[in-house]
């Protein structure tokens, strides 16, 4: 959004300024990338200047993971600019997800400074550059170039656009030490058998005893696969746990709440959530209502009907939320049927509505069902009643049908709240979160679960992933709270 | 008095047009849509105008009091007329080269005009409107529109219907032609027209399908036996027993089932990788139980509240052990639920991706659902053979998922209403 | 002003029962009709072709000289209690009682005034003045009966109908309300027809009688009439000989003592 406002201030200037160049952007001469001897899920680059970087110049890694022969069709992966780096901090490797380094003639490599903002320096003088750049897909190749850009921000050529598939495979870290974990598991469980063993002992009753028993191994799951990783995840989210210092994290405090609160797309990627959320969640209601009424009382072909409408429940979902993106792909079915040449995936409004269409196919025949089957619990003498007083249908069923459903809709709406906010299926599967305008910010259709699964698996920050976690829990659980409340509160008072 | 039959009678064809008109004004807005994505704006303001006019035959056609009968009536039969000619330009616009769509647009705008016109000047409506009806003819009018009325009504809930049945077969349909058809095209043009076995031969004849279809075998299983294990002791003491702590227990169970999967995912994933679990059948096995555990339980509690206790109090007497009573009595008399419970465990291990696509990385440790989505990538997507492994892989589930509805769904309300 | 005809009504259920056949009955306008017959006779089929919830097969209705037949129960001007009620679970008495006349439109619309003078004066008349914000669940089976019975009277019907009402009640509480139903009657004299398989209630209720069994009538006449002249074999054994029966029960009793 500001970035919006931003790009519409500096338009005149920018357009005043391409009308007069005056400084040539530095050209890339050569490009190489390889991702076989980086870890998991990187791949490296390193680019060589035609002459030394001069005082404001910029270079975007451009990133596709398809070829492209324009910027159009890529991303900014991340940006090195060249500035004095006076007052600026060196990091260590692996603290950023692109690491860089830079060097002005004669191998010697240095890591790039960082400017208060975190964008990557380099010094005037520079002559080649590499990065290590994390996010990548395993096993397909990615593609990447360089556009270099000028102290005006005016864009050079882009060079050489080169390919590159990162192969190294996720190893456990031969550092990790699996002691604390079993011992945690162990002490878990130990506290619980004594738990029960006291529970067991302080009943009476021989069946008491039995029942424990009986409970028990369930219990213990539960405990030692929810609410242990739970917890765990909830001391994560306090520390700076990473994949490449697996077991090493140490406390830092409430930076990774900071980090979340603060982050560039926490409200954008809040707000897609929440919108995605409350669509699907009232069209799920609404379409399931009206089709169950529909499908109420003595209709022809009742049982084809309710068998077809089940097939999007009964599909596992992500083999249909795959052909639905064959459908919404540009050579897909939806062009093909309209006639239309719109590339829906690619632009972030028709995406976002395309993944919203494809979660409403999934998730009605749900409510449908369980509206049907609520509304074959309703007296059917009231509406004999409600037809003598000259009630008219429609009356019938805002005052009688609807009120009388309410209790039965209420639980599983919030059932269906908390699974669309988790639905990552659909959403990694479709777009996976894309058309990503701004790297290593959320997409544009990313909703918080596809966001976090990034921040873990692509960007490998686990503690700063778990905090994620937690805020959302925290929403979830804060809405649940009220939701309830309201409901209860509006029903004492009907 | 003898007029009550005037009074309470009302053409059915005013319903029927109401019902009608506002049907294909809902249609409209879709098509409408349409019209936007393909940037065709004569259509779309052809189809706008179409739209108000049948907005107006539905506020004419809805009720129609004593006095303004003619002039509503004078109305509707304009906005027939203008929809009607909408629905032609529409189509005229278009030329030779329409497609499916707009056949259909067209017809969305030609029914209800042409039922207008024709609908608002038969001579029954014009009598009533002239108010010039006979009591006679009243009194048969209601007989009439008493065994008409829910023959139209059924018809329009028909076309609503078949419309969503449309939108649910479409990505069927069009799957199974891609499965069939050679290579990787899309569009599906001409439907099943020229049929191959290439993709399944591909599918069946490499090695990618077995592999994955023996993980997700191996792991579905696994979890079955695993989480009837845990659970059906549960279920049983939940359902027979009183004991401190029953009611919380319960409830926990039931809140269990609404944590959301991601608040655990990524410390899952670290407790995993430090157990080494990783690429395993077995980590995947320990979290879908976990996972289908509490739904399992209440499952099964409420089919063992079914077992009348007094066969158990029998077995006692004659007896019987604790455990042997629960093993002989209450087991086989439930066998037909637990095995729904069973099938209910397999299904959600089968359908399972966002911990199987985190855990198991490696491709010889997929499972059929990470697997598929593996055919599927922004680069190159092998359309084909994924549609014929998906058929393969849907058609079993839901086959299952039908016969079962029932007792699934039961299930699964069951579990997550009573709370 | 509004009697009620039945000319030759004969009602075939889809599955081919005949619950009613050839039913000649005339109720006159005022009178306090009890239809009554074994259980399966056809009461409650022919009560529910009154109301307009069920169709006719053959013959015709009248209400007030009109013929009804086609007419939806709205427009018939009809009050019915339910046998089980049928009171709307989620709304407070009063909202029971007031659902049906705020749902009018036009000109049959009633003004919030003229609505709430009427709930007054209903409540008052049965005793239920304390109960208007309570929700059916909350209310015993006598007062439910009496919710039922001022939602059926509050618009001021020209007929009124009963299906069983008293059925769910303890046998005092019968008494009582018969009492009560009684009084109402007489106090607002509209035509009511009432449904029972209880041959003493429909002795004691009814201004006249319609005696009914396997579908047709059997004889319709004012409670002595039926008794001391019955119309046949069938009358004589469910009517007569029940009465006779527990009268001399009774007599029995008292003489032991
Ligand atoms: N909807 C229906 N479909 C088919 N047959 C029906 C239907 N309703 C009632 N019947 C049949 O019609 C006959 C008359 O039923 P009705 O309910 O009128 O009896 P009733 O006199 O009210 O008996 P009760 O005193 O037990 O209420 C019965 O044989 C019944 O089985
Ligand atoms: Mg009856």
């Amino acid at each position: 959004m500001r970035r919006g406002i931003f790009l519409i201030a500096v338009m005149p200037l920018i357009v005043a300024l391409l009308a007069m160049p005056v400084v040539q952007a530095t050209a890339v001469s050569k490009v190489e990338a390889s991702g076989e001897s980086s870890s998991y899920r990187n791949v490296n680059l390193t680019w060589e200047l035609a002459s030394p970087a001069e005082d404001g110049d910029g270079f975007h890694i451009m990133f596709s993971e398809s070829s492209f022969s324009h910027t159009g069709n890529a991303t900014i992966h991340s940006t090195v600019f060249t500035a004095s780096t006076d007052g600026m901090v060196q990091p260590a490797v692996g603290e950023w997800y692109d690491d860089c380094q830079s060097s002005s003639g004669d191998d010697d490599w240095a890591m790039v400074f960082r400017s208060e903002n975190g964008s990557a320096v380099v010094p005037p003088g520079t002559v080649a550059i590499r990065c290590d750049l994390t996010g990548m897909p395993v096993g397909a190749e990615v593609f990447l170039a360089i556009l270099p850009f000028d102290s005006h921000w005016i864009s050079g050529e882009l060079s050489e656009v080169v390919g590159a598939t990162s192969t190294a495979v996720d190893e456990l870290p031969p550092s990790a030490d699996t002691r604390p974990v079993w011992f945690a598991i162990g002490s878990i469980a130990l506290s619980l058998v004594v738990l029960l063993a006291v529970l067991g002992w302080k009943e009476r009753s021989a069946q008491g005893r039995s029942a424990m028993l009986y409970v028990a191994p369930a219990l213990m799951a539960l405990a030692l696969l929810t609410f242990y990783p739970v917890g765990y995840g909830i001391v994560l989210s306090f520390t700076d746990a990473n994949q490449s210092a697996l077991g090493e994290q140490s406390f830092n405090g409430l930076d990774n709440y900071v980090e979340v609160f603060t982050s560039a797309g926490f409200l954008r990627v809040l707000g897609f959530t929440l919108l995605w959320t409350v669509v699907n969640v009232f069209a799920h209601v609404g379409i399931g209502l009206a089709l169950a009424m529909a499908l109420q009382g003595r209709v022809k072909g009742k049982v084809a009907y309710r068998t077809i409408l089940l097939l999007p429940w009964a599909i596992p979902s992500y083999i249909t939320v795959l052909i639905w993106r064959g459908i919404f792909q540009y050579d897909g079915l939806f062009n093909g049927l309209l006639g239309t040449q719109i590339d829906i995936l690619g632009l972030p409004v028709p995406a976002a509505a395309a993944v919203i269409v494809v979660n409403i196919w999934l998730g009605f025949p749900f409510m449908m069902m369980t509206i049907s089957g609520a509304l074959q619990t309703l007296p059917g003498d009231i509406y004999e009643a409600a037809e003598v007083d000259g009630v008219s249908p429609i009356s019938q069923f805002r005052h009688l049908t609807l009120p009388m459903l309410k209790p039965a809709i209420v639980p599983v709406a919030l059932l269906g709240f908390i699974w669309t906010f988790n639905m990552f299926n659909v959403i990694y599967l479709m777009t996976d979160g894309g058309p990503n305008l701004w790297f290593g910010e959320p997409g544009s259709t990313d909703i918080l679960i596809t966001y976090v699964y990034d921040v873990a698996f692509r960007r490998g920050m686990y503690g700063l992933a778990a905090a994620w976690s937690v805020v959302i829990f925290l929403i979830l659980l804060w809405f649940s709270a009220t939701y309830m409340k309201k409901t209860n509160a509006t029903e004492a008072v009907v | 008095m003898s007029d009550l039959a005037i009074r309470w009678f009302a053409p059915l064809e005013l319903r029927i047009l109401s019902g009608m008109s506002f049907l294909s004004c809902a249609l409209l807005s879709v098509v409408l849509l349409f019209d936007y994505f393909r940037g065709d704006y004569d259509s779309m303001s052809i189809h706008g105008v179409g739209l108000m006019a049948l907005t107006v035959m539905i506020l004419t056609a809805i009720d129609f009091t004593e006095e303004g009968r003619t002039r509503r009536r004078d109305m509707g039969l304009m906005a027939s007329g203008i929809t009607l000619g909408c629905g032609v330009i529409g189509l005229a616009i278009r030329g030779a080269e329409y497609l499916l769509v707009d056949l259909w647009a067209g017809l969305v705008l030609l029914i209800p005009g042409l039922s207008g016109l024709y609908l608002l000047s038969t001579p029954l409506v014009s009598r009533w409107v002239g108010s010039t009806i006979e009591r006679v003819e009243a009194e048969d009018g209601l007989v009439r529109n008493r065994l008409l009325l829910p023959k139209w009504q059924a018809a329009l809930k028909h076309v609503v219907l078949l419309h969503v049945v449309a939108v649910v077969m479409i990505p069927v349909l069009w799957i199974i032609d891609v499965a069939i058809s050679p290579g990787d095209a899309l569009q599906g043009g001409a439907m099943f027209s020229s049929p191959t076995g290439e993709h399944f031969s591909n599918i069946l004849g490499g090695d990618n399908f077995w592999v994955w279809a023996r993980n997700s075998v191996i792991v579905s299983i696994g979890t079955t036996l695993l989480g009837l294990c845990l659970a059906i002791p549960a279920g049983y003491a939940f359902s027979r027993y009183r004991f401190k702590g029953r009611g919380a227990m319960m409830f926990t169970f039931l809140l269990v089932q609404m944590f959301p999967g991601i608040i655990i995912l990524v410390p899952y994933f670290m407790v995993m990788k430090s157990l080494g679990l990783l690429n395993t059948a077995i980590g995947l096995i320990l979290a879908y139980s976990v996972t289908a555990l509490p739904l399992c339980v209440w499952m099964l509690k409420g089919f063992f509240d079914t077992v009348p206790k007094e066969l158990e109090e029998a077995a006692l007497l004659d007896g019987c052990s604790q455990f042997g009573v629960f093993y002989r009595i209450i087991l086989p008399l439930s066998l037909p639920a637990v095995a729904v419970t069973g099938l209910f465990s397999f299904l959600v291990a089968w359908n399972e991706f966002l911990l199987a696509l985190t855990f198991n990385t490696s491709d010889d440790m997929f499972t059929l659902p990470v697997g598929l989505a593996s055919y599927i990538s922004a680069t190159d997507s092998a359309w084909g053979d994924f549609a014929a492994m998906s058929l393969l892989v849907a058609i079993p589930v839901v086959l299952l998922f039908i016969v079962f509805q029932k007792f699934l769904i039961e299930g699964l309300t069951a579990g997550s209403v009573k709370g | 002003m509004s009697g009620v005809n039945f000319v030759d009504v004969s009602k075939t259920y889809e599955d081919g029962t005949e619950a009613v056949r050839g039913l000649e009955l005339e109720v006159v306008s005022g009178e306090f009709l009890v239809l009554v017959g074994p259980s399966g006779c056809g009461k409650t089929t022919t009560l529910r072709m009154l109301a307009g919830l069920e169709e006719v097969s053959e013959g015709e209705i009248r209400i007030g000289g009109a013929k009804v037949n086609d007419l939806p129960p709205k427009a018939r001007d009809i009050g019915m209690v339910f046998q089980s009620y049928a009171l709307y679970p989620h709304k407070s008495v009063e909202q029971n009682l007031t659902f049906g006349m705020e749902m009018m439109k036009g000109e049959e619309a009633l003004s919030s005034n003229e609505i709430e003078s009427r709930v007054k004066e209903i409540s008052n008349l049965l005793g239920i003045a304390e109960l208007l914000e309570k929700r059916p669940r909350e209310l015993s089976g006598g007062q439910r009966q009496r919710v039922a019975l001022g939602r059926a009277l509050i618009r001021r019907p020209k007929v009124l109908l009963m299906d069983e009402p008293l059925s769910n009640l303890d046998a005092k509480l019968r008494n009582q309300m018969r009492i009560e139903l009684r009084r109402l009657h007489e106090e607002h004299g509209t035509t009511t027809v009432y449904v029972t398989h209880d041959q003493i209630e429909a002795m004691t209720l009814a201004d006249r009688i319609a005696i009914m069994n396997d579908g047709e009538l059997q004889q319709h006449a004012t409670p002595d009439e039926c008794y001391n002249n019955p119309a046949n074999d069938f009358v004589k054994d469910f009517l007569c000989r029940h009465i006779d029966e527990i009268v001399t029960t009774a007599n029995h009793i008292v003489s032991k003592r």
